[in-house]
């Protein structure tokens, strides 16, 4: 009941702003127009990313894939009680592959392709990684609904020792066709 | 005064009914920036832990002649030379036309949280070979390879859990002529180690 009644006066409502449109020359038009965004935390988003809990040593998680507040985050040695406590990170002039850190699924609509982004300069590459390899040109693409282990891929050469907050960005871009 | 209150009440399910649409819609692109914290070591304190072969509390003699640690953190061989301040010792390089055979170099610590295999890249480009204790490179059949050739196989391969080393690894060469033939004397080896078992760990 209430529903319909709210229809009728939309229907007014357009009906009125045509006729003001119709009359007249205009300098600009400022138009609102409701969007709604709902930020949703990562493990409910359209990109749904969600930390693999890792059993690192006796079982323990090794924390080196967490959510903190609503985002994810990495660290490298792990934070949590399955990490070896004797690892102070990766070596220098290494590459290293930690793999199955995070799952991503798609939960849009179409099929999306994954890939990373790293242009900080304190390592060589940071990139996603899965078990067919590190993820440049190859990018996997995920099926509505469908998910994936990814992890990190780290290049420390010609990098010094020292401790680094880096920034990755993960995307997911639809693959194929122009229109959505 | 009624009708405004009950467009508002429209609204408000309209924009219910609007959010829940976006839940289940169409992207185009999602880029989202995260945190990775990273800290980078030196071999001594990395994951894959490579330092100078101990005997007890001290590096063996080997290692300490021959192993060094660069100012970047890593580890790295130097067969060049002796040192001299031991008495007697002074020689400077290899024979000619001999195996040379050097014992106890390096130990290899898995500092990770899962069963690894640790080897050397061998593709033939580089002269001499690694070898684990005491193997001398002369084995394929009694656990003493260390060459990465062997991953996978499950038999050969070094496997060791976290908190277990590889100890006392070897390198032997026996054409010195090899190491002549390179253009500063020198040459890059690639260690790898790679976890056992499944996929999912």
């Amino acid at each position: 009941m209430n529903r319909r009644r709210f229809l009728a006066g939309a229907g007014t409502l357009a009906g009125a702003g045509s006729l003001a449109l119709g009359t007249g020359a205009f300098t600009s038009v400022s138009a609102e127009r409701s969007v709604s965004i709902a930020v949703a935390d990562d493990f409910r988003a359209f990109l749904r990313l969600e930390p693999i809990e890792v059993s690192g040593i006796d079982g323990e998680r090794a924390g080196r894939s967490t959510t903190a507040g609503s985002e994810v985050a990495f660290d490298i040695p792990g934070t949590d009680d399955g990490e070896n406590p004797d690892a102070g990170g990766v070596g220098v002039d290494s590459i290293y592959e930690f793999h199955d850190l995070l799952e991503v699924v798609n939960q849009g609509t179409q099929p999306v392709a994954i890939y990373s982004e790293y242009d900080g300069d304190a390592l060589a590459d940071l990139a996603l990684v899965t078990d067919a390899g590190v993820v440049r040109q190859n990018r996997p693409v995920l099926g509505v609904g469908e998910s994936l282990a990814v992890g990190l891929y780290i290049d420390t050469t010609d990098a010094t020792t020292g401790d680094y907050d880096e920034t990755l960005t993960i995307v997911a871009e639809r693959s194929g066709g122009n229109r959505d | 005064m009624t009708n405004r209150r009950k467009f508002l009440i429209g609204m408000g399910s309209l924009a219910a009914g609007s959010a829940a649409a976006v839940g289940s819609g169409a992207f185009t692109s999602v880029s989202a920036n995260r945190d990775v914290e990273i800290d980078v070591e030196g071999d001594a304190s990395a994951f894959l832990q490579i330092t100078p072969a101990k005997e007890g509390e001290s590096n063996t003699p080997n290692a300490a002649e021959y192993v060094e640690t660069g100012e970047d953190g890593t580890v790295y061989l130097d067969f060049s030379n002796t040192d001299e301040s031991v008495e007697g010792a002074g020689g400077s390089g290899l024979n000619n036309d001999a195996t040379t055979i050097f014992d106890n170099l390096l130990d290899f610590t898995n500092q990770g949280t899962q069963d690894i295999e640790v080897g050397v890249v061998n593709d033939g480009s580089t002269p001499g070979s690694f070898y684990a204790e005491n193997g001398q490179g002369n084995g394929q059949s009694d656990n003493t390879s260390f060459d990465v050739d062997d991953f996978g196989n499950g038999n050969s391969a070094q496997v060791i859990g976290p908190g277990e080393a590889i100890e006392n690894v070897g390198f032997y060469i026996t054409d010195p002529e090899d190491f002549s033939a390179l253009d500063d004397g020198s040459f890059t080896v690639t260690f790898k180690a790679v976890r056992t078992g499944g996929n999912r760990d």
